[in-house]
């Protein structure tokens, strides 16, 4: 009697929060219910990461047919778009053999001049086929949410990624409780890229925070290092109904994962026998202009070791704490 | 009194009725006219608002027939062929037309007639005459000569032989005019006379299927013009389903009583012509609108218009869910394309071109699969991956175009080589030191453009201390006259991810 009066309250929660009654056991953690895989064409899957640490807090992994923010500062606006075209490709490849081959890309004018447009061989290399791919480009933000809205109402697309550049204002609880309706009514996963964005209580059911991360790097015995796979560090800053965590992580072209990098690449201060001539002994004309913005070293950290760099004819990458 | 400079002199050029009963007269210099009466308004003749207000007035002709063509400086042809009875009868049709002008503060001559050159004729000097069909011989026979529309000096070389009507000159046998005053005379004749007529060259592309909704009293209720538009596209609808036809694009014009016309098209990614689909699509189309609809007093004529059809076969239902994603994704599309306008809404092909800003073609996405497309180098190319197995992305996911001129600063030292990457650069106004690099990568531009040059670029995958990835490039070129390498300029070109 009080197993089902229990069962019954569960069951009335997850009507109010929009949740399918998939019977799901949160005290331990483990699918209980029919849900997974069900006969409902609309019933929401988990898409993982990949990242067996993420998926983990993920309880396997995004879920469809939810809102998921990404957020990033304005330096970190390319690193966030790559998370969310690396979640975008797992969404499609996941739902595309369902009948869900379409991603819809939603974006302003003022993104296009401020993060430049989105590079088709890009995603390419992204292992994302531009083919399925329409953007939209719209004149105003406002626009991009109704548009927005639209989009999640139709049943032939994947997701929806919605980007808009700045604290829009605009997407704010009742409208992201819009769209997650929209979502959960139609099935399609909506990704809020907001570059430069403030978070703002919204009801979405994951929030990211990204940040770009240095990159492994590959090979060791060169003049300069190559470029690793992309990396970042990925914040989980909002989870409903799930614990919340912080994970490095990069892109893994091949399997089309996301994966933890490689373990010895993280000190990459020690690794390179070969020294580098990064730094000369005057900081040169631009480093002079440093007003301050700076995005590399700390403003004053250059002017101080500079010097002391250009003593050391080849300095060790890591900025001399090796000494 | 409207002056123009004509042979370095001012002449009127327009006389209103009060001035015509002092004996002033078009043609006049302005100092005879100033003479007969010396407080003549004047006004300079402004040929640029004529044009506009003949091409407002042929707009608002719309109403009468698609097919209207401008006859300058100042005359308008309607072909009327076959729908006169619309307007209750020839008789009928004119004069709704002299009223409708005359309300509006226009004097309109009108004439009706089987053939261009006679109708245009009558028009100018026998106004509200009507022309059964097969006799515009004998109704233009007591026409003046100049009513053939025959360049000056020929006109007047007529003239000066005795010759006053029409009458005179068709009476005559043609070889004595060819020989004396040029083929032009007779081909004008001929076409006066309703023998040899050109066809009319409308301004707009006649619609394919049109159909419309006059009121007796303007309306201006949102809620009325709305249901006026469901009505129409129903109708539509069902005309365009009895020709086997479906509507690419139709039209919403709307016609307010006091002359003004506004048109709204929508564009569909297949043929419909599901009157809901088309109701919803001109419906956003009004919504998107800058500045609202503005119905003034009313609109007095609602007309909606097929412009482009296709062929619809009745659509066979294709079993399982597929067909119902795909429709509900294009009518997606045909949605907010009414709404921000269809080059908004784009899909990529692929560029057959290593240049990296035309690698990806935007098309929009209601146009992918139109034979126009299809036939569009690399359109039926693949996307392929230009990293190798367990590479790194080799290609931005954001790209600048045009890229960002940005100052670098080269790599020092020994060990620097003077076709490396930089060391930092500065790009809105932040620098990067540059820890990781890759490249270059030349990429060599088309050279059938730039005559004699053969322009490059070298491309680098660059890692700042933060982790933030960038494609920088250096401009050069093969030239052996071209700059040196101290003037070979930086960019920031895309952002990785």
């Amino acid at each position: 009697m009080q197993a089902s009066a229990l069962a019954q309250l569960r069951h009335t929660i997850s009507r109010l929060e929009g949740r399918p009654a998939t019977g799901w056991d949160w005290t331990n953690g483990s699918a209980s219910g029919p849900g997974a895989g069900g006969t409902d064409p609309l019933a929401t899957i988990r898409i993982g990461l990949g990242l067996e640490e993420a998926d983990q807090v993920l309880q396997g992994g995004l879920r469809t047919a939810a809102v998921h923010e990404i957020f990033a500062a304005a330096a970190d606006g390319p690193a966030a778009t790559g998370f969310a075209v690396g979640l975008a490709q797992r969404v499609l490849s996941a739902l595309a053999p369902a009948g869900r081959p379409r991603l819809l890309w939603i974006r302003d004018d003022f993104c296009e001049l401020e993060w430049g447009g989105l590079f088709a061989s890009g995603l390419v290399e992204w292992g994302l086929d531009p083919g399925v791919l329409v953007m939209v480009r719209v004149p105003r933000p406002l626009d991009g949410l109704r548009a927005a809205a639209d989009a999640l109402g139709c049943g032939g697309l994947a997701a929806v990624v919605l980007e808009s550049s700045g604290p829009a204002a605009l997407l704010d609880l009742t409208a992201t409780r819009k769209l997650a309706l929209a979502a959960a009514a139609s099935g399609v996963t909506a990704l809020t890229l907001r570059l430069d964005g403030a978070p703002v209580p919204s009801a979405a059911e994951t929030r990211w925070l990204i940040e770009a991360a240095p990159s492994s790097t590959g090979a060791t015995r060169r003049r300069w290092p190559w470029l690793g796979n992309p990396a970042f560090t990925a914040t989980l800053a909002r989870h409903r109904g799930g614990r919340d965590g912080r994970w490095t992580m990069e892109w893994d072209g091949d399997g089309r994962r996301f994966r933890a990098p490689p373990s010895e690449a993280i000190d990459d201060g020690t690794r390179m026998s070969l020294p580098l001539p990064l730094r000369p002994a005057d900081p040169g004309p631009l480093a002079a202009e440093t007003d301050g913005r700076t995005a590399g070293p700390a403003p004053g950290r250059s002017a101080t070791a500079g010097p002391l760099l250009s003593r050391r004819r080849f300095p060790g990458r890591g900025g001399g704490q090796d000494r | 009194m409207v002056v123009a400079k004509i042979d370095n002199a001012l002449r009127l050029t327009a006389v209103d009725d009060a001035a015509a009963r002092l004996g002033i007269r078009r043609g006049l210099p302005l100092t005879s006219a100033r003479a007969i009466h010396p407080d003549l308004k004047v006004v300079e003749a402004d040929p640029a608002a004529d044009q506009a207000l003949l091409e407002a007035i042929a707009d608002w002709c719309d109403r009468y027939t698609p097919f209207v063509a401008i006859e300058p400086p100042d005359g308008l042809l309607l072909d009327m062929s076959g729908g006169a009875h619309l307007f209750d009868g020839e008789e009928a049709l004119i004069a709704d037309i002299t009223q409708a002008m005359a309300r509006r503060g226009f004097t309109a001559a009108v004439a009706l007639a089987g053939s261009i050159g006679a109708a245009r004729a009558l028009a100018r000097y026998r106004p509200g005459t009507i022309v059964p069909a097969g006799t515009e011989a004998q109704a233009v026979a007591p026409l003046p000569a100049a009513a053939l529309g025959l360049p000056a000096d020929v006109a007047q070389a007529i003239r000066r032989a005795g010759l006053a009507t029409v009458a005179d000159l068709a009476d005559r046998p043609r070889a004595i005019f060819s020989s004396r005053f040029g083929a032009l005379v007779g081909t004008a004749l001929d076409r006066l006379r309703g023998v040899g007529d050109v066809p009319l060259s409308p301004r707009r592309p006649p619609p394919c299927f049109r159909i419309g909704q006059r009121f007796a009293e303007p309306v201006a209720d949102a809620a009325i013009i709305a249901a006026t538009i469901a009505g129409l596209a129903r109708d539509l609808g069902v005309h365009l389903e009895r020709a086997g036809q479906g509507a690419r694009r139709v039209e919403a014009a709307f016609f307010r009583s006091d002359g003004a016309l506004t048109r709204l098209s929508a564009d569909t990614s297949r043929p419909t012509r599901d009157a809901a689909v088309i109701a919803r699509l001109l419906h956003e189309r009004l919504e998107a609108l800058a500045d609202p609809l503005d119905p003034g007093f009313g609109f007095d004529l609602i007309r909606l218009a097929a412009l482009v059809v296709e062929p619809l076969d009745t659509a066979a239902g294709a079993f399982g869910g597929g067909a119902e994603a795909e429709r509900s994704f294009t009518a997606l599309i045909d949605r907010l394309g009414a709404r921000f306008g269809t080059r908004r809404i784009v899909r990529f092909l692929p560029g057959d071109t290593h240049v990296p800003e035309a690698t990806a073609l935007p098309v929009p996405a209601i146009d992918v699969g139109r034979a126009a497309v299809r036939l569009t180098p690399g359109a039926t190319a693949a996307w392929q991956a230009m990293r190798g197995a367990t590479e790194p992305p080799a290609r931005p996911l954001r790209l600048f175009d045009p890229p960002h001129p940005i100052q670098a600063q080269p790599r020092p030292g020994l060990g620097s080589h003077p076709d490396g990457p930089p060391a930092r650069f500065r790009w809105r106004r932040c620098l990067h030191e540059v820890v990781k690099a890759e490249g270059p990568e030349r990429i060599a531009l088309d050279w059938w453009r730039t005559a004699g040059r053969l322009p490059f670029r070298d491309y680098f995958r660059v890692e700042d201390e933060a982790g933030h990835r960038f494609w920088l490039f250096r401009e050069g070129c093969d030239d052996p006259a071209g700059p040196e390498s101290g003037g070979r300029r930086w960019f920031l070109h895309g952002l990785f991810g």
